[in-house]
């Protein structure tokens, strides 16, 4: 399991044009559901909001994964945007976000859940690769820092 | 010699297993308490938040038994702990492993 097979130049969006963690979240999606109309907007807006009420997914080190279970979603979706300013989200860390990835997992797909959460928030444990997403400056740049470096840990 | 390695999971057992080995004449166990990693991943770990419902059957901590014994014994451990808790038929009440063990320091039989 590849971040970049489910990167998607149409989702990414740098900057950010908003500057709540809800508006975020609503900016992201619907990046997602220009390419993908079939997915239900609200619908997922709503499940977004629930996880967060479970537990910030504001990660700590300028990195927000807001994430939820969909029923009936045929394929997990991901898209990707950068505020460069940061946004207040009650990161665990205390720090502001600049880092967003919202993602939809088809809700029966827990292993698959697990794998890309897991892969992920790995990835960005690595400061360096950060800090390359904190100078993007469009989806190529993007889409190539993420290559490079799960080539480097993921051969 | 061999080390068996109980996973217990359903830890209201654990009394009567315990009892049940002493019967057989197992020599001696260390209880471990321990957590099972879905526990952990969905309570520990922030990102993995969103998953405490799927995992919601699971029992927020677990045993983990170990006991060194004969090999000869082996069979007779696997026999009580069928009998106490049904692990073979319903899947997640417990799990066992033995392995082998090279050299012992501090054991006597």
């Amino acid at each position: 399991m590849r971040i970049t097979d489910y990167l998607n130049k149409e989702c990414i969006k740098i900057p950010l044009s908003k500057t709540t963690k809800k508006e975020i979240i609503e900016e992201l999606l619907e990046l997602i559901q220009s390419v993908n109309p079939e997915i239900d907007k609200e619908k997922a807006f709503q499940c977004l909001i629930e996880r967060e009420k479970v537990e910030t997914t504001a990660i700590g080190d300028y990195v927000a994964i807001p994430h939820a279970r969909i029923k009936n979603l045929a394929k997990i979706y991901l898209a990707f945007g950068l505020s460069e300013n940061g946004i207040d989200c009650h990161s665990i860390d205390g720090e502001c976000v600049k880092l967003f990835f919202l993602i939809l997992f088809p809700e029966e797909e827990i292993s698959t859940q697990l794998k890309f959460l897991a892969r992920i928030s790995r990835l960005l444990k690595d400061k360096n690769l950060r800090t390359k997403l904190f100078k993007c400056k469009d989806h190529e740049n993007v889409i190539a820092a993420f290559k490079q470096y799960e080539e480097h840990h993921f051969q | 010699m061999k080390l068996v390695i109980i996973f217990l999971n359903q830890i209201e057992y654990l009394d009567d297993l315990l009892a049940a080995f002493l019967e057989i004449g197992v020599p001696g166990a260390t209880v471990l308490d321990s957590v099972g990693m879905w526990h952990v991943i969905s309570y520990d770990i922030p990102i993995f938040a969103g998953l405490r419902d799927a995992f919601a059957g699971s029992s927020p901590t677990n045993k983990t038994i170990l006991i060194v014994t004969q090999e000869d014994q082996i069979d007779q451990i696997d026999e009580v702990l069928q009998d106490i808790t049904g692990y073979l038929d319903e899947t997640g009440i417990a799990k066992m492993v033995s392995l082998p063990i090279d050299k012992l320091f501090g054991f006597k039989f």
